[in-house]
């Protein structure tokens, strides 16, 4: 992916998402009173024609967050069909599977005003279950090192790559043994001797610790370290702790894949059921109504 | 340097996303069918009302296939409303009632109200309905009136599992669907009244206002207007259990006597109407009734005294022997006393009791006969009221008459006094004219004489203001005289000394002086020629046309003051 093109994305992502924060910050503001009425009485407010899920507001929600849900499928589809993936970068694809993946199911719960129940209650579920593993899969991710395709690294590709740093910081930038040792206490130091779960959790809690820490490790220095190195030290911390994690991550997102992927086709399988029901029941969004 | 820890979990098995949603979907189905939640595809469980709709088989008996508008399949259940919308009745026949959702929203749980009261049930406007509540219907609670008691056709509402507790269908907007016919049996509508609202309102059953009675065979005149409906139309027992059922149809009203008794007992004739109006028992039409039928024919005025004047309720035979049976005694019985003329018709008539029939005649039977000027005086005149406030009619009978100012005041202010001796008035005056007066001037010591006796009183007694001054009067010439002499004798004086008095030479007979004596009286003594010489030859008027004012004094007494020396041819003088 080209830094061009990627720009290009980032401003349309930009666009929609001022866009979609628009519309849900109007839809908020004029429904704020329906929203706050009970259930009970919701039906004698007099937003109630055009609020509701089949009004014209709600019923517009739904179709488009609905939409928006099936569109976000385009991306599982571009990594599996196989003339698909000539389609473009899949990380572009990717930020706007979780850009549909985050606005669809807010649009989705406006539409149903926050009422959930029937059926159709298993799909929104579903679908709120799709979108937080997302949020934990995103997660996981970003903490699968990669290369400028972005294609998964291995372990070995991902030590050897350490080694040249710790090679350069040695040769070019004056760290002796004792600062590499000290460096490698400040990377494994907060994750080792805890439950490998939690030592995940807390992964980027403790990288957000890092810039402190290493600042503390380039004042032990006797001259004055460049900002280079302290860039190709983080980045070494940063790898040796995925390293330290690299089997665990991997396995669980296989489970991840498990977990994302069952719920979303119940979502979307149940929402089909809701949405043809709605059709043969004659619940065309009416501008209207 | 390695740093890839041995850290992981096992991976799972390539199939497990699938199966994994299998099962996760089938457990879904399988819990959705045990709870019913299945049926919901539906946005939410129907109301309780509904219940027996809910199942995903049943979405098409309200929902039509393709159109989102479910008002024709409500309609195809709740019959009844669509019956009043096809006839125009009741409040979902109002044109802002088209769509049954709207109002009756449905899938929002079992317990959701499907009847919304916006402003609550106290804010319904009723007019909505096709039946504007008025009058005492306002204070009514809605289950008052919508009460299974009062569905026409409970029956059908049931069919239809409608709760007759709940609903507010199957009244009938006539008055008996809730009120009790008060006027059973039903067979008493008439021509004229044939619904409860053509003589009642809501305001309040009775009276009933719209009721006209004028368009029944028995229109209301007179009293009959305010007479209680219940007087004549009495209240029966017909149902046995209370005395509401009032008679109003094929009430006898051909007669008088089908309500009233006849106090006559039938003597006086069948039809009350010939005498009596419904203005009142006692108002009689008086050109219609004989009185002369009865022992007290009327007379005089008396024949334009209302009945009631004399006929009361309660007294409705007036004695009619005396006249003060009826009339008050203007004369507070002092006529009534009199051993003569007592009686109230030996003086008054039925004519009025003014003017009284009490002659000159009559009035010459007193001890005050009328003579002269009083028999043409008014008799209140002298015979006034006796008081203020008294009746004014009550005159005194026999006013004071022992003396003339009795009556009259006195004019001379008791100048007279000592001259009238025992006569009192009748001394100078008549009853004929107070101004024939007939006195005797002489004893007041200035006797008329001459001219003085033909002389009108007032000429020497002038008016003042409206006193006659008669003491004090001048009894000297010039008191009444004018010196027409000019005070010519002024100086004159007798031999003892005193002023010369006019009558020393004039007499009241004439002016002339003729008791005047030139050679006495004067320094120049006539004589020969002298005393033919008329008077006026030697005093000259002194001035002009008047004749009266003579030059008497001092005129000179020489010849040649008079005479003039004309020798003549024989000598002599002349």
């Amino acid at each position: 992916m080209t830094d061009g093109s990627n720009k290009v994305h980032a401003v349309i992502l930009v666009i929609l998402s001022l866009a979609v924060a628009v519309l849900i910050g109007w839809v908020l503001w004029t429904g704020s009173d329906y929203y706050a009425t009970s259930l009970p009485d919701r039906p004698h407010h007099e937003d109630f024609r055009s609020m509701r899920p089949a009004g014209r507001v709600g019923h517009g929600l739904g179709i488009l967050g609905s939409l928006m849900t099936v569109a976000l499928l385009v991306y599982s589809l571009r990594k599996r069909i196989r003339f698909m993936q000539r389609w473009g970068d899949l990380r572009v694809w990717l930020r706007y599977h979780i850009f549909l993946g985050v606005v669809g199911p807010v649009l989705i719960t406006l539409h149903t005003s926050f009422k959930i129940d029937g059926l159709v209650a298993v799909s929104y579920w579903s679908m709120f279950a799709v979108a937080v593993s997302g949020v934990f899969g995103r997660y996981l991710y970003q903490q699968i090192p990669r290369n400028v395709l972005g294609e998964e690294l291995g372990a070995d590709d991902i030590e050897s790559r350490n080694e040249a740093i710790l090679v350069e910081l040695s040769e070019n930038h004056g760290v002796g043994d004792r600062e590499v040792e000290a460096l490698e206490n400040l990377a494994l130091g907060p994750l080792e001797n805890r439950p490998a779960l939690l030592a995940l959790i807390i992964l980027p809690v403790v990288n957000i610790m890092l810039a402190r820490q290493l600042h503390t490790w380039l004042m032990g220095f006797s001259r004055n370290p460049g900002i280079q190195t302290g860039n190709l030290a983080r980045n070494w911390v940063l790898q040796a702790r995925r390293l330290h994690l690299f089997h665990l991550i991997r396995d669980l997102f296989h489970w991840w894949h498990v977990f994302h992927k069952p719920f979303a086709f119940i979502m979307i399988l149940i929402m089909i059921v809701h949405v043809a029901v709605a059709l043969a029941l004659g619940y065309t969004w009416e501008f209207g109504s | 340097m390695n740093f890839t820890s041995n850290i992981r979990w096992f991976r799972p098995p390539a199939e497990t996303g699938w199966f994994l949603t299998w099962t996760i979907f089938t457990m879904i189905m399988v819990l959705n069918f045990n709870n019913m939640a299945w049926a919901q595809l539906s946005p939410g469980p129907l109301s309780r009302p509904h219940a027996h709709l809910e199942g995903l088989k049943k979405c098409s008996n309200c929902h039509k296939l393709g159109s989102r508008q479910v008002g024709e399949k409500c309609l195809e259940c709740h019959q009844e409303i669509a019956a009043m919308r096809r006839g125009g009745s009741g409040l979902h026949a109002g044109d802002d009632f088209g769509d049954c959702v709207t109002c009756h929203v449905e899938h929002q749980g079992e317990d959701f109200e499907l009847i919304y009261w916006p402003q609550g049930t106290e804010g319904f406007d009723h007019r909505t309905a096709g039946f504007e509540l008025t009058g005492r219907h306002q204070d009514l609670g809605c289950r008052k009136c919508h009460y299974a008691k009062y569905v026409v056709d409970a029956s059908a509402l049931k069919a239809k599992n409608k709760n007759l507790g709940r609903t507010y269908l199957g009244l009938d907007p006539a008055c008996i669907s809730c009120h009790e016919d008060v006027h059973r049996p039903a067979g008493q509508a008439t021509a004229a009244v044939k619904a409860c609202t053509d003589c009642h309102d809501t305001a309040r059953w009775k009276p009933a206002p719209l009721f006209v009675h004028d368009k029944t065979a028995f229109p209301l005149t007179g009293k009959h207007k305010v007479v209680d409906c219940a007087k004549c139309h009495v209240p029966s027992t017909d149902n046995g259990k209370d005395l509401s059922a009032l008679v109003f149809a094929a009430l006898p009203h051909a007669t008088c006597t089908d309500c009233h008794k006849d106090p006559h007992a039938g003597a006086l004739g069948p039809d009350c109407r010939q005498c009596h109006t419904t203005e009142g028992w006692l108002v009689i039409k008086g050109d219609s009734f004989d009185h002369s039928r009865t022992r007290y024919p009327l007379l005089g005025l008396h024949a334009k005294v209302t009945c009631a004047g004399c006929h009361s309720r309660n007294r409705k035979k007036p004695d009619f022997t005396a006249c003060n049976s009826c009339h008050g005694d203007a004369h507070d019985s002092a006529g009534l006393a009199r051993p003569r003329l007592g009686r109230c018709e030996d003086c008054h008539t039925v004519d009025g009791f003014r003017p009284a029939e009490y002659s000159l005649a009559k009035h010459a039977e007193t001890a005050f006969g009328l003579r002269g000027a009083h028999r043409a005086t008014p008799c209140n005149a002298c015979h006034k009221p006796r008081g203020a406030g008294l009746d004014p009619k009550a005159a005194e009978l026999v006013p004071a008459h022992g003396a003339c100012t009795d009556c009259h005041q006195d004019p001379h202010r008791g100048q007279t006094g000592k001259y009238l001796a025992d006569r009192g008035c009748a001394a100078c005056h008549t009853e004929d004219s107070w101004r024939v007066v007939s006195f005797d001037h002489e004893p007041t010591g200035f006797n008329l004489e001459g001219r003085h006796a033909g002389t009108a009183c007032l000429s020497c007694h002038p008016r003042s203001e409206a006193e006659v001054p008669f003491a004090g009067a001048a009894r000297h010439c010039a008191g009444c005289h004018e010196d027409v002499h000019r005070g010519q004798f002024a100086d004159k004086v007798t031999a003892d000394g005193q002023a010369v008095a006019c009558d020393h030479c004039h007499v009241t007979v004439d002016w002339l002086a003729e008791k005047f004596n030139h050679d006495r009286d004067s320094v120049f003594a006539l004589k020969g020629g002298h005393e033919r010489v008329a008077c006026t030859v030697c005093h000259r008027p002194l001035q002009d046309g008047n004749d009266r004012l003579l030059h008497f004094k001092p005129l000179p007494t020489a010849c040649k003051d008079c005479h003039v020396h004309v020798p003549g041819p024989g000598g002599d003088n002349r």
